[in-house]
Formats: C-alpha cells, structure tokens, sequence
C-alpha cells in the first residue's frame, strides 16, 4: 500500500488540534433559569456515580472525531493497494453491411442479426474493456472510435445501415489491427456470412481473429444481368437468371418484364441449383423509359429479384463532319440511322459546334474546342486529347487491353503509309499504338469524350476492310457513352451525372433520401443500394439505375465456418495496477461519524 | 352572601363568583379534636362549659362545687364532676411557600397557590375559623391573622395579592419558625413545591404538635415535563447556582423518575408523620382541587 499525495497528511496535525481545541472549548451554553436544580444535580449526580466511563465516554467521542479526521486525511493522501488488476481488452467489432447480409434467412435479416449479437457483446464488455464499431463492404466505415462508452458503442451499431454493395474485409481489418495495435490483448470480431473475399495472410496473422456467421446457407434464385442493347434499328433487352443454390430441388421462378409500369412480357423459367440461363427480349425500337425486370416469388434475398433498366431517348445524335470531305467516313456514318450528319469544309463558329453532339475534325485542324464529344482524324485543336507529334512510317498496329471501341475492330492487318506520333494530353490515354508509339488517344474533358486517330483514313487500307464501319460504329458510341441510353450501374459505382451546369444538383435515392451535391460537382458516388435513382439539376432532371447484379453478393452460401471464440473473452489478461483505496476511508470516516454522533446523542 | 355581592366585595382576581359560590358550601373538617382560644363552632378536646354531657371525673380540691353531681353523689357517696364538652373555635393557618422556586411555572405555582390560599381561607373565614397565614421564606412580607369571619375576606385577600415570593431562605427553617411561633395546634394546609433538599424534620413538627395537616405540593406543568432541549446550563431560581447540562431524552426520563421518587418519599414520610400529602399541578382548576381532592382526603366537606 502507498500514498498518490503523502504531502496531504501533514495537514492532519493542525486539524487534530484544532478539534481538540474545539473539544476543550467546549459548546456556548443557553441559559435556562429553573425553580429548583436539586433534581438536575441528583440526576447528573447518578451520572457523577458512573465518572470514570462518562470520562471515558468522552474521550471516545474525541477519539472518534480524530479518528474520523484520520480517516478523511489519508482519504485525502489517495491510498493506493498493489493488485494484480485485470486489463481491459480491446475489440474490433467488424459488421457485414454487405448485399448479402440483406438475406432473411436469419431473422429479421443477417445483419439485424448480427447487431444483436453484437449488442449483447458489448453489453457483457468489461469495465475496462474498450471497442470499436466498423461497418464493412466495399466501403469501410469507422462508426465508433475506440472506446469504453457501452452507450456510444450501441448507439454506433445502430447507425450500421445495409447496402447492397460487395463484401470486403480487407480494409476493416485492416482499420481494426491499427485499432487494436496498442493493446496486448486485443481481439478482431467479424460478424459476416463470409462472403468476403479471403484475407491476406497479413491480415490474418498475429491477432486472433474470430467470425460469427449469420445466415444458413439458403437458395436464391437473382437476375444476375439486365442489359439493353439498341444496335442497327433494334432495341433488344437480355436478362440473366441463375439459380445460385447449389442442392435441392430445381427453382421455379415467374419472370416479368415492365416498361414503364407496364407489363409487356412474362416467362416461367425452372433453374436447376447452380444453372443460369439467358432470356432476350425484343423490345420496340424507338422505346424509352424504365424497364423493370422482376423474378417471382420472393427468396430469401429481395434485393436481387429485381432491376432496372433506365432506356434513354431515342434522339438522333447529331454529327458535324469538318474537312475536305471523306466518302468512306460519311458511308460509314450513313450505316447508322440514329446519327444525323453535317459535313462542313471549314468549321463553324464556335456557338454552332454546341449544336452537334460529335463534331470529327477530318484532317483539319480545330480553332476552337467544341462543348460535346470531337474526334480528330490527323488534325488536331484544343480540346484534342493528344497533339501531333512527329510522323512514323507505318508499323503494326496494336491495341491497348481493354479498350471499349476494339470490340470486334482488328487493326493489326491495317496497311497505312505513315502516322503521327500522338502526344497524349494529361487527361487522356492510348488506346492503341504502333511501334511502341501512340496511335489512337482517347479521354474525357469535361464530362465529354475526345479522341484522336493519329493516320488518315484515305492514306490507309482501312476504309477497305470489314472492320472500318465496326472501329466507326464503336467510336461513335464511344464518344456518345453509350451506356448513358441504358444507364444502369453496380451499387457502389460513381455515376456521372453530366448535368452541364454549374448550378446545385439533388439525387433522390431509392429509399427516398435526398442528397444535394456541391455546386459544381456531377459525380455522385453514395449507390449504396439498388434501385432507381433520380436527379435533378435546375430544369434537367434524369434517371438512372442501381442493380445488385452480383453473383457473389447472391450466392447466399455461408463460406466460412462460425469460430466462436467468446471463452477468449473472459480469459483473463492481469497487469500491475494501483488500486485506489480513498472511497474506502471516506466511507470509513462516515461510520465514525454516525457513530460519533449516536453516542453523543446517548449521552449524559 | 351571594357570588355577585362577594365578587363586589372581594374585587380581587384570586376568587371568581363561581368559586365562591362553591366554596360557601364547604366547610373545614378536621381529623383529629382540636383546642380553640374561643368558643367556637368546634368540638374542643378539652371539657368545659357546653351544653353537650362528655364524662365524670372525681372531684379535686379546687374543682368548681358548681360542677358535682349531687345526684351521682346521693348514690355513691363520692364527689363526680359532670363534665361537658366545649365548643371552641379553630385555627387555620395556611403556610404559603414564599421560595423564589414558587415564582416560576407557567401558570405561575406563586399565583396558583394564593389562589389555593384565598380559597381555604374563605372556608376558613366562612365557617368562623380563626384564619392565619404564613409567608414562608418571604423576606418583605409578614404573617396575618387570626381572621375570623367573612369580613375579614377582603383584607385577606388583599395580603394575598399583595404577597411577594421573593424569598432566598430555606422552607425548612420557616417551618420551624411557625412551629415555634404558633401555640395551639390546628388545621394547617402548607402550600409548596417542595422542590427543595428534604424536610422530614419539619413536617414530623407538624405531628408532634398535633397539627392536623395537609401538605399540598404545588407543581406547574413545566416541573413535571420540562420543555428542554439542548445544551443549557440551568440556574436555580433560588441558590443562583448553574448547572450545565445537555438535554436529551434519557436525561428527562432520569428527571421524571427523581421527580416521582421524592414525591414517594414526601408521602410516605408524610404518612408517618400524620400528614395529608396532595399533589396539584397549576394547570388543575382551583375547584376540582376541592371538589376531588381536599374533599376526598377530608379536610373539607
């Protein structure tokens, strides 16, 4: 035992004498006159008869007011015992907020579950056991910080909100080691299905990491692909079911296909466990709207029985062609009947360019940047995504991986006789090279795509081939970022919304909340659940759609065992640790107090 | 005399009409015979020249030869005096507790026990009694009486009121000194607190000189349940000595158990001595005080 401030006692001379000189003083008296005090002397004359014990009776009273004052003055000196105290752990509790904690088979939902679970975790925490809350999925959220507050720590699980984005725990637990680094005997709780992706081996190591998994591997029938395609007049939609149980009897599911409310087909389609099947439709072709594709009855995953098909306008994309003129380029461009061409030899002012939504600089080079989409065909200007550089003699074209507009367009047999070597602006990138030099460079300024061909079409072979009116084709739709017609994204995915302008935009998102963007600011990434979204910016408004579309996320299989480890809670780990006494002498000085008092009050 | 007339008369607050009008119906009754001065109301123990016969007695020289009973003589050939019983009057004398201890209390025991006072005087006084009273322990005021006759009522009272207790002295030694001072034996009523060292000795006088006596301990309501609290240091009335005590429960139950254990012994010793002993508290209407108390122990009926 010791004393935090032994420096207090030294108070505890002059206080003992001043309550003796108190005691000594003795209490001011009121004078009472009465007929007689025979009897009062013969009463208190009993007590004379008992002298030695009231003298004693006395000096227990003093003794007891200086033992109350000791009792107070080491209170104060903060007495201290050594004791082996139990430390506090530190855990990282981690909560699955992917799509897939959305399924039912655990009631109300894996993630309610989980919660739960999780409340009562922190309702058995220790004193001097401390948490922290992090929500996990493709976006790692940190909804507590660490500590030992149980009321913080339960308000924080409320606020863990399901999203339909992918599972990943890589960056939790790695946000819970950081956490927990500080403590020896730390433990990292993953409440999930296991859904996620396996951890690194860095991640696993070191810390015992332990999994409570909710749900019971139950079957579930998604569309897994909603896609609209509008090619050569034709607008088709295709839709992609699987059954993703993987035992069990074969599903049976009632597909049906709205447009705008309206139901326009139905299909009964049976899935064996694990089969996936495609269903097209035909669509008629200058259709818009929203296309809503629903699989029925419901499993234990909602989410995915259902998605969205946002069909743009069927508006004819204006093209201004500048240049001597170019017959292969034009026949190409006739190919498509959503385009409207406009050739010019020379360009027009720059307030005509924002009427065209591509403008082609064939050869000729580009005064002024127009507000859409340009592609430039050996020319160059200042919204060109490259500049002219120095002219190579032909070499075997090669396209860049994945790059949108080779699709089905070979380059590799082109014959040409020289090309300029592309500078790509910041901003953009190569898409294909010849001789290691860049030979197309394509980006987006401004929420708009520019390209550049870095040969003349007419000094090569291409225009000759099958290809050319396929590499056309693509980089039209390209530059018209053609997804925009069927605009339709993966929870979690920014969207561009393009509204041109620099005025505020609000997104209404599915479950009704709305979300004001910074001025200026088009990207909206908050896709946190599938659905339709819409947005509004001044006069323009627009749609878009949300779909879970993931076979990971609706493959409701269980694909980690449960690791209980909760004995490891209790397990003790004890270090040094002063124990503070005070609380015990105060209480103590209080007894003498009361007893004191008691006395004195049975006094005489 | 009516209530009204004595109400007139007296034009003292000590009596109210209602009292007197009860005390006219009393009479003091005493246990034992007494020897008067006069010739009275009264039976006299000694014998003399009444109407009623009483005994014989042999005849002495010097015995009046108006006495003897020739008849008795014719018989026996002896000389018997007739004797006859002699009505004398009576004293009584109340001795009223001058001691500063009287003059506390709420109602005042001082007050209270003139009243008592007035009240046995008027019987007294109303029934031909030769009325004294003593101040015991008064250092100003003096003795007065005998009284006799309801004439006197006004200048008794009159003392009354003008009685002070103002007196630093012992009972005991005033006892003695009426002791001393008076000569025939009669009624005596002594009105105190008796809040005093013991005065056995005093009050065994009254028996030796065949005082038909009743001591009426006089006690306001305070002396019987002190409304003390605290620290206080007491001062008695009388001695000026202080005392410091603290008050607290037990205290007063130690207080209350003295109070009755000297009530106990004033009885008993009172017992043995011949007296009545009486216990009143200031709080007690004067006539119930007749009506209950000295009527039932008799000494008035």
């Amino acid at each position: 035992m010791g004393l935090l401030s032994a420096g207090t006692l030294w108070l505890l001379g002059p206080l003992v004498a001043f309550v003796v000189a108190l005691y000594l003083l003795k209490t001011q008296r009121t004078e009472v006159r009465v007929p007689s005090s025979m009897l009062w002397r013969r009463v208190t004359a009993d007590m004379q008869a008992n002298r030695p014990w009231q003298r004693l009776r006395a000096t227990a009273l003093l003794a007891l007011q200086i033992a109350a004052l000791i009792a107070i003055a080491f209170a104060a000196a903060r007495p201290f015992a050594h004791a082996r105290q139990r430390r506090g752990q530190m855990i990282a509790l981690i909560l699955d907020n992917s799509a897939s904690m959305a399924a039912t088979d655990a009631r109300p939902t894996r993630l309610r579950w989980v919660i739960e679970r999780a409340r009562n975790l922190v309702r058995d925490l220790g004193p001097a056991d401390q948490a922290i809350v992090i929500a996990a999925s493709q976006r790692t959220q940190v909804l507590s910080p660490m500590t030992s507050d149980k009321a913080a720590l339960n308000s924080a699980l409320g606020l863990v909100r399901q999203t339909q984005l992918p599972s990943s725990m890589q960056d939790a637990v790695a946000l819970a080691r950081a956490a927990c680094k500080s403590s020896r005997s730390a433990r990292i709780i993953i409440y999930s299905d296991g859904s996620y992706p396996e951890l690194p081996e860095d991640l696993r190591a070191g810390l015992p990491l332990e999994t409570i998994r909710a749900g019971a591997s139950a079957a579930n029938t998604a569309i897994t692909l909603l896609n609209v395609d509008r090619q050569a007049g034709r607008t088709g939609a295709f839709v992609r079911l699987s059954n993703l149980g993987h035992s069990g009897e074969a599903a049976e599911v009632t597909l049906s296909l709205r447009l705008n409310d309206r139901l326009i087909d139905a299909r009964e389609v049976k899935l064996k466990p694990g089969q996936s099947q495609g269903l097209p439709f035909d669509l008629p072709p200058s259709v818009s709207g929203v296309l809503v594709a629903r699989i029925t009855p419901e499993d234990a995953l909602p989410q995915d029985n259902i998605a969205y098909a946002v069909i743009g306008r069927t508006r004819k994309a204006r093209v201004l062609i500048v240049g001597p003129g170019n017959m292969f380029l034009e026949q190409a461009l006739a190919t498509d009947d959503e385009l409207e061409v406009t050739k010019a030899q020379t360009a027009p002012s720059p307030n005509k360019l924002g009427a065209f939504d591509i403008v082609i600089w064939d050869r000729t080079d580009a005064e002024a940047e127009a507000p859409g989409a340009e592609w430039f065909i050996s020319s160059s200007g200042p919204g060109a995504p490259a500049k002219t550089g120095a002219v190579r003699e032909s070499d075997e074209p090669v396209w860049r991986p994945g790059v949108d507009i080779s699709r089905h367009a070979e380059l590799s047999s082109m014959r040409f006789a020289e090309f300029s070597s592309l500078r790509p602006a910041e901003w953009a990138s190569t898409l294909a090279e010849a001789g290691g030099n860049p030979l197309i460079v394509g980006g987006q300024k401004n929420g708009m795509r520019k390209i550049s061909f870095g040969w003349d079409f007419v000094q090569s072979d291409l225009p000759l081939r099958v290809t050319f009116p396929i590499l056309v084709s693509n980089t039209v739709a390209w530059l018209l970022n053609q997804r925009e017609v069927t605009g339709s994204y993966t929870p979690g995915e920014t969207v561009r919304l393009e509204a041109r302008s620099k005025r505020i935009t609000t997104v209404t998102t599915p479950d009704g909340r709305r979300i004001a963007l910074p001025e200026g600011i088009e990207d909206f990434s908050e896709t946190l659940t599938a659905g339709l979204y819409s947005w509004k910016q001044g006069e323009r408004t627009g749609v878009f759609a949300v779909n879970l579309s993931s076979t990971e996320q609706s493959d409701l299989r269980v694909a980690r065992p449960d690791t209980p480890a909760a004995e490891t809670a209790a397990e003790s780990h004890t270090s040094a640790a002063n124990k503070e006494l005070y609380p015990w002498f105060v209480l103590a000085a209080l007894a003498v107090l009361c007893t004191e008092w008691l006395l004195f009050h049975r006094r005489m | 005399m009516t209530p009204e007339a004595g109400r007139k008369v007296i034009g003292s607050t000590l009596l109210d009409a209602e009292l007197i009008q009860t005390l006219e119906r009393l009479r003091l009754v005493s246990r034992r015979r007494l020897p008067g001065q006069l010739a009275g109301d009264r039976k006299s123990p000694r014998r003399g020249s009444g109407v009623e016969f009483a005994d014989f007695r042999e005849y002495a020289p010097g015995d009046d030869f108006r006495r003897v009973d020739w008849n008795l003589y014719a018989r026996s050939e002896k000389l018997f005096l007739k004797l006859f019983s002699l009505d004398e009057d009576r004293t009584l004398s109340i001795l009223i507790d001058c001691t500063r201890s009287m003059d506390t209390g709420d109602p005042s025991k001082e007050l209270y026990a003139r009243k008592l006072a007035a009240a046995l005087g008027y019987v007294g006084l109303a029934g031909m009694d030769r009325v004294k009273l003593y101040p015991l322990g008064a250092e100003q005021s003096r003795p007065i009486g005998p009284l006799r006759g309801r004439a006197h009522t006004h200048r008794m009272l009159k003392w009354l009121d003008d009685l002070k207790c103002d007196g630093r002295g012992e009972l005991g030694a005033a006892i003695q000194t009426f002791l001393a001072s008076e000569k025939t034996p009669g009624v005596a009523i002594l009105l105190s607190d008796f809040l005093e060292e013991e005065v056995w000795t005093e009050l065994r006088g009254f028996g030796v000189r065949r005082f038909d006596t009743t001591a009426v301990q006089v006690l306001s309501p305070e002396d019987v349940r002190p409304v003390l609290t605290g620290d206080l240091r007491l001062l008695d009335s009388e001695s000026e000595q202080s005392l410091d005590v603290s008050i607290t429960a037990s205290l007063i139950r130690d207080y209350q158990k003295a109070l009755s254990r000297l009530q106990a012994n004033l009885r008993d010793e009172c017992l043995r001595s011949g007296l009545s002993f009486l216990t009143v508290q200031t709080d007690m209407a004067i006539m119930d005080i007749f009506g209950r108390m000295l009527r039932g122990r008799g000494t008035v009926s």
